[in-house]
């Protein structure tokens, strides 16, 4: 099939699209990560709740109170940030100092809670008409031919398309990767700019010196989980916006992903976080479309360009276990 | 009894406890009725995670090496299966030889043995997906199923489950109270200090794996026998992955009775609650909640939760009577 | 320092117990900590990592910083380098700035010598005499007994967690347990 170069532009657009979206949903992983050396393994759950949240908004807020979908990303973030912070409380604080079975089996647990809940809706069902009843806070739009995952199906913003020289950029697409420029070198002057900020990088880099330097470390933890529950909630928004369809297992697909790139771009480091997640949305969107369209006498497998990411994050791994930004570690 | 006396007679106590537990598992087919395929089909379930949780725990547990990545055996046991059940292989060879492929996936995979123990278990999160995309190519297809005119007689199969089972257990047990459970139990302490003392640390860890390889294999290659057919997605399934090492982490992770324990309560909530809950996925709220309580009031598992505080208790009990 | 949770009896100071602190709040009463072998902030750079000795919000940070710059005034030329690229003497000068910007009263002070060049060791003492003479208290453990007493006004020497000696380090320097035991002079 002929490729043209606008096929390629294209392509590599698309790419950097979701790349964007990556490096945001990493980060707030690699920030939790950094300072706490705690897997959050519900943070693809995190990612999906806003999601929905998002969805919810654009459904039930946006006829009613006019109100533009992207006011929702803000309310995602204080959202998870809240949810974070009740997470910390609930679950992180009592088993963090005992090994790193508590956290994880917790995390777990709390990931399934989350999918169900999504799943079924946890407050009882409003009947509003006959055709139309919800559930009160969470309302999924339930595609019963898909089982037991809850679709929603309603793109949450406009499918406006941006046309430059015969290239299309989707208005949402456009506007997600937007957000993640926009959010991630916030992020950057928070942690080196501000005293709470340098604190958590300290806290990632030796915990007792910061101690003894008299930061107060339960308030960096609590900070960094919330703020990296936060962050999920934006990229949970961007997700909605950008996927006009996704289930809540999407939550269990993301978290290999995740973990690549934040091991990719260097624990803690955020900068270096944003360029891995461009990176492995490139590579994933450039081997697809290699594999698939050009060299399709070869029969590669339909997921190429996320097992093309593992094996160069084994490698990564194998010869440079800090990254590619992150500092050698013994 | 078996030589280095390791383990304290409390130890014994549980292997003999478990021992009955496995004698009385196997005249669970008499009361049953033999040919009850639905009955013992719910049992084997039960045998197939408490040897991958078994599995798990020697790695993970013992050695100290949090291993994310057991699916790849346990999928690649299970496709090895059927391949060869297809070939009119006996299902009891065709689980010895899936061991095999194991051990040698195993033995390829110890290069892995070079990152960080958190790098590790990331690293090794992502090897089953890295596993599926070989398989297809070598196989050239990714459905596997085991013909229809192979019937395996449930009773015969329930034991083959429950001897694979009771042989790991077992297996296990002796080869932590030999030396080189010893020098095992030593790395998984502490891993510079061992090698400071010229423990060839590469050789064990090597071993480990290949053996926990082996297990994980079979048992996928005996679940071949529950599923009947197995496409190559189950190498994404991160349950297998993860689910073992949840079960050693409730039961208790490097104890005797964590796997097992682990593995039975685990299974019994998820499966058996569906029973219970008839009619709404409501177990799945149950078990979320059930996994996020255990993990904040016994973050060290059952096990070891139990035995401090039966220590406790005899420490106040010895104490008072002074 | 509040990390290892004490087991029997009590840390007193000023006449109340620190005994249950957490360890920033034992920085804000005044006491601050330079620990053994540095523990810098080793991504960050020297400037970032003496900030972080002071609190939250500071009026006077820069009188602070200049206050440290004055003491340890290669620090300064090197203030936005990163702390991991340091020699040993460089980044225990950091380390003791870090402690100061809190404005301690009581400066504890980790196995000062530790790594460091005779030369270097000499320079930070140097510096160490001049921010006692500005009124901070220093307590340090020092394996340098013979520098050690030399500097010192008060001598304590601890066996198996015990006091054994204890007295004016003037007086105990010509002690023949001391000398013996700690400045190898054969009796």
């Amino acid at each position: 099939m002929p490729v043209g170069l606008t096929d390629i532009v294209q392509n590599l657009v698309n790419g950097l699209l979701q790349g964007g979206f990556l490096a945001l949903a990493s980060v707030g992983l690699s920030l939790i990560y950094g300072v706490q050396k705690i897997l959050n393994i519900a943070h693809g759950a995190f990612i999906v709740i806003a999601a929905f949240v998002t969805i919810d908004f654009s459904i039930l807020l946006t006829p009613v109170l006019h109100l533009d979908p992207l006011i929702s990303i803000v309310l995602d973030f204080g959202v998870l940030i809240v949810f974070g912070v009740l997470t910390y409380f609930g679950l992180i604080y009592k088993t963090e100092n005992k090994g790193f079975e508590g956290p994880l089996l917790a995390t777990f647990g709390l990931s399934i809670f989350i999918e169900y809940v999504i799943t079924n809706g946890l407050i009882f069902p409003i009947t509003i008409s006959p055709t139309q009843s919800y559930r009160l806070v969470l309302i999924p739009v339930i595609d019963p031919s898909y089982g037991n995952g809850a679709i929603a199906q309603n793109q949450a913003y406009s499918s406006n398309v941006l046309n430059l020289g015969g290239i299309t950029f989707p208005e949402p697409q456009l506007i997600a990767f937007l957000l993640a420029f926009l959010t991630i070198p916030l992020l950057h002057l928070f942690l080196t700019r501000t005293y709470y900020g340098n604190g958590i990088r300290a806290t990632a880099q030796d915990w007792e010196a910061a101690e003894f330097s008299g930061i107060d470390i339960r308030k960096t933890r609590i900070l960094s989980f919330a703020l990296g529950s936060g962050l999920a909630g934006i990229a949970g928004g961007i997700y909605a916006f950008t996927n006009s369809v996704f289930a809540t297992e999407a939550d269990v697909s993301l978290l290999p992903l995740i973990l690549a790139i934040i091991i990719l771009g260097g624990v803690g480091s955020v900068i270096g976080t944003l360029i891995a997640g461009l990176v492995v949305g490139l590579l994933i969107s450039g081997s697809n479309f290699l594999a698939l369209e050009v060299l399709t006498q070869y029969s590669f497998p339909s997921d190429i360009g996320v097992l093309l990411t593992f094996l160069i994050f084994l490698i990564v791994l194998m010869v440079r276990p800090s990254g590619f930004f992150g500092k050698v570690v013994k | 009894m078996f030589g280095l006396g390791l383990f304290k007679s409390s130890h014994n106590n549980s292997a003999w406890v478990t021992l009955l537990g496995l004698v009385l598992a196997g005249l669970v087919p008499f009361f049953v009725g033999a040919s009850n395929q639905n009955a013992l089909g719910q049992y084997v379930i039960y045998l197939v995670w408490i040897t991958l949780a078994e599995s798990w725990n020697l790695l993970g547990g013992y050695a100290g090496l949090i291993n994310l990545g057991i699916g790849a055996f346990f999928s690649m046991g299970c496709v090895v299966s059927s391949v060869l059940l297809n070939l009119g292989v006996s299902i009891i060879p065709a689980m010895l030889v899936a061991g095999l492929v194991g051990a040698i996936l195993a033995l390829a995979l110890t290069p892995t043995f070079r990152l960080r123990s958190d790098y590790f278990a990331i690293g090794t999160l992502v090897i089953p997906f890295l596993l599926k995309p070989l398989v297809e190519y070598f196989a050239k297809k990714s459905n596997f199923d085991v013909p229809i005119g192979i019937v395996l007689n449930p009773t015969l199969f329930y034991y083959t489950g429950l001897g694979m089972c009771g042989i790991t257990i077992f297996g296990i047990l002796l080869l932590m109270r030999s030396r080189i459970g010893m020098a095992l139990r030593g790395i998984g302490d502490d891993e510079y200090a061992s090698s400071a003392l010229g423990v060839n640390v590469l050789m064990f860890k090597t071993i480990t794996l290949v053996v926990s390889g082996f297990i994980a294999s079979v048992a996928g290659a005996y679940y071949l026998g529950i599923i009947g057919a197995v496409n190559t997605t189950i190498f994404d399934n991160l349950s297998f992955s993860l689910f073992p090492a949840f079960m050693v982490i409730i039961g208790g992770i490097g104890t005797f009775e964590g796997p097992i324990l682990g593995a039975i309560l685990f299974s019994a909530v998820s499966y058996g609650a569906v029973v219970y809950f008839q009619g709404t996925s409501f177990e799945v709220l149950v078990f979320s909640i059930m996994i996020m309580f255990v993990a904040v009031v016994l973050p060290k598992g059952i096990i070891p939760t139990l035995r401090k505080y039966i220590s406790r208790r005899k420490r106040k009990d010895s104490s008072d009577k002074n | 320092m509040g990390i290892v949770k004490q087991s029997d009896g009590d840390v007193v100071y000023n006449g109340s117990s620190l005994r249950s602190l957490r360890p920033h709040s034992i920085v804000n009463r005044s006491i601050s900590y330079v620990p053994e072998g540095r523990r810098l902030f080793p991504e960050m750079s020297v400037k970032e990592n003496i900030r972080m000795g002071a609190p939250a919000r500071c009026n006077d940070l820069k009188e602070r910083f200049d206050r440290v710059f004055l003491l340890f005034p290669v620090l300064k030329e090197r203030r936005g380098q990163q702390a991991s690229t340091l020699s040993g003497g460089e980044q225990q000068m950091v380390a003791i700035g870090r402690a100061l910007m809190s404005n301690p009263k009581l400066l504890l002070l980790d196995e000062l010598s530790f790594g460091l060049s005779p030369i270097m060791f000499e320079n930070v003492l140097f510096a160490i005499e001049k921010i006692r003479e500005n009124g901070t208290s220093i307590l340090m453990a020092e394996q340098n007994s013979e520098r050690a007493l030399e500097v010192s006004d008060r001598t304590y020497v601890l066996e198996n967690g015990k006091i054994t000696i204890a007295g004016k380090s003037s007086e105990l320097i010509d002690d023949p347990r001391i000398q013996t035991a700690y400045l190898g002079v054969v009796s």
